[in-house]
């Protein structure tokens, strides 16, 4: 009995240090190891050409910092860090869409306006590359264009 | 009387044990695939962002004849984005992410996160119109959107991980059924 013991405390003293090193081996690393790394992904904006609030455009901004104007049929491709993203738009109310990036993968989204007392209310809504194909060769690219400048901060 | 068998023991066991270890590691590359299933229901109504949810795995994870993520095997995922429904007919959305799964004491970090893309969905019927399979798992509807438990999804593996092997070479079947997990009878799992 008394040799059991002592034979079953050392094997354990013994298997430890391998059990630890193998848990090292495989912990995962913390979620914010990609972004560190500088790894990016795609959003792609996009908004249907639509009689109603073709009038109207707005920009897609985060962190007050503009990424897009989409008018009525227009899209923008936007290259951004891999992590969290709060992209929101304003016109008469304010919408925002919370979105992940993973590296390498393209996200789109479709922008579009409902009805409203004075401008309408914009929205964004995580859509797919089947739904943007079917209705790209009518947008126009807007990537890049009718964008004001980060404001510095003093 | 007990040094010898003692002095033994000492001597055998690191040998044997690290020679085990050292065997039992599996690579597993980035972006394996691994079916998961939502464990919780999910609304776009009640839900709000951060909110975390239980995934299980929903099939056997191999690389090689390795099983190296036993179906059953505990995750969590997240709800990045849930918004409701509206008035001027705002449709409800909804994007998840499975975060990760515990294979032991092991933790697997996944991403990629699509829904309805594995085999028999029971969710395929109600959500049919309203789930549209992209990088992501996300959900557009006119209405309230409702992810009943036993969803099913895929993801992958976020990263190269070294994972114990947990049958070292069993033949893989050839093609699992979500049905035949449902046994729970599967002698390799993990806990």
């Amino acid at each position: 009995m008394y040799r059991k013991l002592i034979n079953a405390g050392i094997a354990a003293l013994v298997l430890t240090p391998c059990v630890t090193l193998s848990n090292d081996n495989a912990t995962s690393p913390a979620p914010a190891a990609d972004a560190a790394t500088g790894a990016t992904g795609t959003v792609v904006f996009f908004r249907e050409k639509k009689m109603m609030g073709a009038a109207i455009s707005y920009k897609v901004r985060e962190n007050g910092v503009e990424l897009c104007k989409l008018g009525s049929g227009s899209f923008c491709t936007v290259q951004v860090p891999v992590g969290k993203h709060a992209y929101v738009t304003k016109t008469e109310a304010t919408d925002v869409l919370n979105m992940e990036v993973d590296p390498g993968e393209t996200y789109y989204v479709q922008a579009s306006i409902s009805m409203g007392v004075v401008a309408g209310h914009s929205n964004l809504a995580p859509s797919t590359r089947e739904v943007f194909d079917g209705m790209k060769a009518k947008l126009k690219d807007n990537t890049g264009k009718d964008l004001d400048p980060p404001k510095d901060k003093k | 009387m007990l040094a010898r068998p003692i002095a033994l023991l000492i001597a055998i066991l690191p040998a044997f044990a690290c020679a085990q270890e050292a065997t039992a590691l599996v690579t597993v590359p980035a972006l394996t695939p691994v079916a998961v299933r939502l464990e919780e229901l999910i609304s776009s109504n009640k839900n709000r962002p951060g909110d975390r949810f239980r995934i299980t795995v929903a099939e056997d994870v191999r690389v090689g004849d390795a099983l190296v993520i036993p179906a059953g095997s505990p995750g969590e995922g997240e709800v990045i984005h849930a918004a409701k429904s509206g008035a001027g007919g705002k449709a409800g959305e909804l994007i998840l992410a499975a975060r990760y799964v515990r294979v032991g004491d092991f933790e697997v970090r996944l991403r990629s996160f699509a829904l309805g893309v594995v085999g028999k969905d029971q969710a395929a019927n109600s959500l049919a119109a309203s789930m549209i399979i992209g990088p992501f798992a996300m959900f557009v509807k006119g209405g309230v959107i409702t992810v009943p438990p036993a969803t099913l999804g895929k993801a992958k593996t976020a990263l190269e991980f070294n994972l114990p092997a947990i049958v070292p070479s069993t033949p893989a079947p050839a093609e699992q059924s979500v049905e035949s997990i449902k046994g729970e009878d599967d002698v390799s799992k993990v806990d």
